[in-house]
């Protein structure tokens, strides 16, 4: 999990691990490879390895929801109209998603979109998930679902997944791993019982900036 | 001295602004036109686009035509008022400036407004919600799936649209002639077919091919581009399609020059 405060370069830096930005320096390896030494076509192939769940769900919106988890499938298998359409509606099913397969992203609810963007990206069985603030703009309860969605497809289909994030819920929740960016630059490592314990003054003020947190921490 | 040294500047950046945009719009292009992941469902986009880009234009071009060709047979006939000039030089007066002008040119320029806008700010709008990183990350290329169907549906049916504008146009001149009491049938009729130059459709059909691909492109470009939000969308709409006009105006005098000249 990547976490820091507004504008300290998160998404910037899950964008450069993408290949969506260029990074000013430095690589990105995915299998000892540098991404940004590849051609047009090894990176067309290495992507078709990464499934993304961006911050507003970027669905297509002149597609239903179907079609939207259909097309990665379309594009990249030979499967038959009908085994198409199972692959997907088995991916809707498993964000728990069902009968809003001729809805239109318009007409879908935040939490909708983001689950429908999760069914999109698990429908090629990726090997990474990137997911850029799964959270925002979505209630506490709404939240919880995506994240456990998130935690349970990681598992399930063994993939890495790298969450970019500023909710500690989601923090506390899901992170194995957790990286805190300051600045543009990596200002702390380590996990979720170690993030409650650390005495870095930019990872205090950021973790514990509620009240709830702060509670917390008097209490334990 | 110093005035001189800015003014210089000034055309010095204004010239790198345009060699960074004709660069960056063939690489465009270039990426636009390679290999499509597949075939088979480019084709189907293809088909929608000549669907709504074209078919979904076929209103405004008959309606436009009609009174195109209205107004010019009204002009001509005022302006022929001298007994030594032929009636039926109105026929041929419209015909000649429908077949060779004001269905490729006007059309196009509308199609530009009507069209160019609505690809600028589809595409702006894909950018700034992200559907276009969504579909690089599939590992599409994002400028051949969107941007080629484009180019290639409006480049076989407007065409089409050229033909339907020079045929409404021709009916426009001839019931408002007839209306206005300009123009008899008989002398209109042979007027549109007097010393007829096929030549002249292809030279249009040629104009229309070469101004589909500026009305699909140049606006394409604009809003693959776009940086921002709605409102940024918005001034990729308007740029795209003065641009688009712009362009559309030069090749219009160069095209004229080479197949006419």
């Amino acid at each position: 999990m990547i976490i820091g405060v507004s504008g300290s370069g998160k998404t910037t830096l899950l964008k450069c691990m993408v290949g969506l930005i260029d990074p000013d320096a430095g690589d990105v390896l995915f299998n000892g490879r540098n991404f940004y030494d590849l051609d047009f076509n090894a990176k067309k192939e290495i992507r078709k390895e990464i499934g993304m769940l961006f911050q507003g769900g970027a669905l297509f919106d002149s597609q239903t929801v179907e079609e939207n988890v259909v097309f990665p499938i379309s594009m990249f298998t030979n499967l038959t109209i009908a085994e198409k359409k199972d692959r997907a509606n088995f991916c809707l099913k498993r964000v728990n998603l069902e009968n809003v397969n001729n809805l239109y992203p318009s007409e879908l609810s935040g939490g909708m979109k983001k689950r429908v963007a999760i069914a999109r990206a698990i429908a090629v069985q990726p090997k990474y998930l990137f997911c850029d603030e799964p959270n925002s703009g979505l209630d506490p309860l709404t939240s919880l679902v995506i994240d456990n969605l998130i935690k349970e497809i990681t598992e399930e289909y063994n993939i890495t997944t790298v969450v970019i994030t500023h909710d500690m819920n989601s923090v506390m929740e899901i992170g194995d791993h957790i990286m805190f960016i300051y600045k543009g630059e990596k200002w702390w490592e380590g996990n979720r019982t170690e993030i409650l314990k650390t005495d870095n003054k930019e990872v205090c003020d950021f973790v514990y900036a509620t009240k709830f947190m702060r509670d917390l921490k008097t209490k334990f | 001295m110093w005035s001189i040294i800015l003014i210089f500047n000034e055309i010095f950046q204004f010239t790198m602004h345009i060699f960074f945009h004709f660069g960056r719009y063939f690489i465009l292009t270039k990426r636009t036109f390679a290999k499509p992941e597949k075939v088979s469902i480019y084709w189907q986009r293809i088909l929608d686009e000549i669907v709504s880009l074209g078919i979904g234009s076929l209103g405004i071009v008959a309606i436009v035509s009609v009174f195109l060709g209205a107004v010019i047979t009204i002009q001509s006939a005022f302006n022929f008022e001298n007994p030594l000039i032929p009636v039926y030089a109105i026929g041929v007066a419209v015909r000649d400036s429908i077949i060779l002008e004001f269905a490729p040119l006007v059309i196009s320029l509308i199609l530009a407004g009507k069209v160019g806008s609505s690809i600028a700010s589809e595409i702006g709008t894909m950018r700034v919600t992200e559907q276009i990183d969504a579909l690089e990350i599939m590992g599409i290329n994002s400028a051949g799936y969107l941007i080629a169907p484009k180019i290639i549906g409006s480049m076989l049916f407007n065409p089409i649209l050229i033909v339907f504008s020079m045929f409404f146009g021709i009916l426009g001149g001839y019931v408002f002639g007839l209306l206005a009491g300009v123009v008899t049938s008989h002398d209109y009729i042979y007027g549109i077919t007097y010393e007829f130059r096929p030549y002249n459709v292809v030279y249009a059909l040629i104009k229309s091919v070469v101004f589909a691909f500026i009305i699909a492109s140049v606006p394409a470009y604009h809003g693959y581009y776009t940086n921002g939000g709605a409102l940024e969308v918005g001034r990729s709409s308007t740029k795209g399609v003065v641009y688009c006009i712009v362009v559309i105006l030069a090749f219009d005098l160069i095209l004229t020059q080479l197949l006419l000249a």
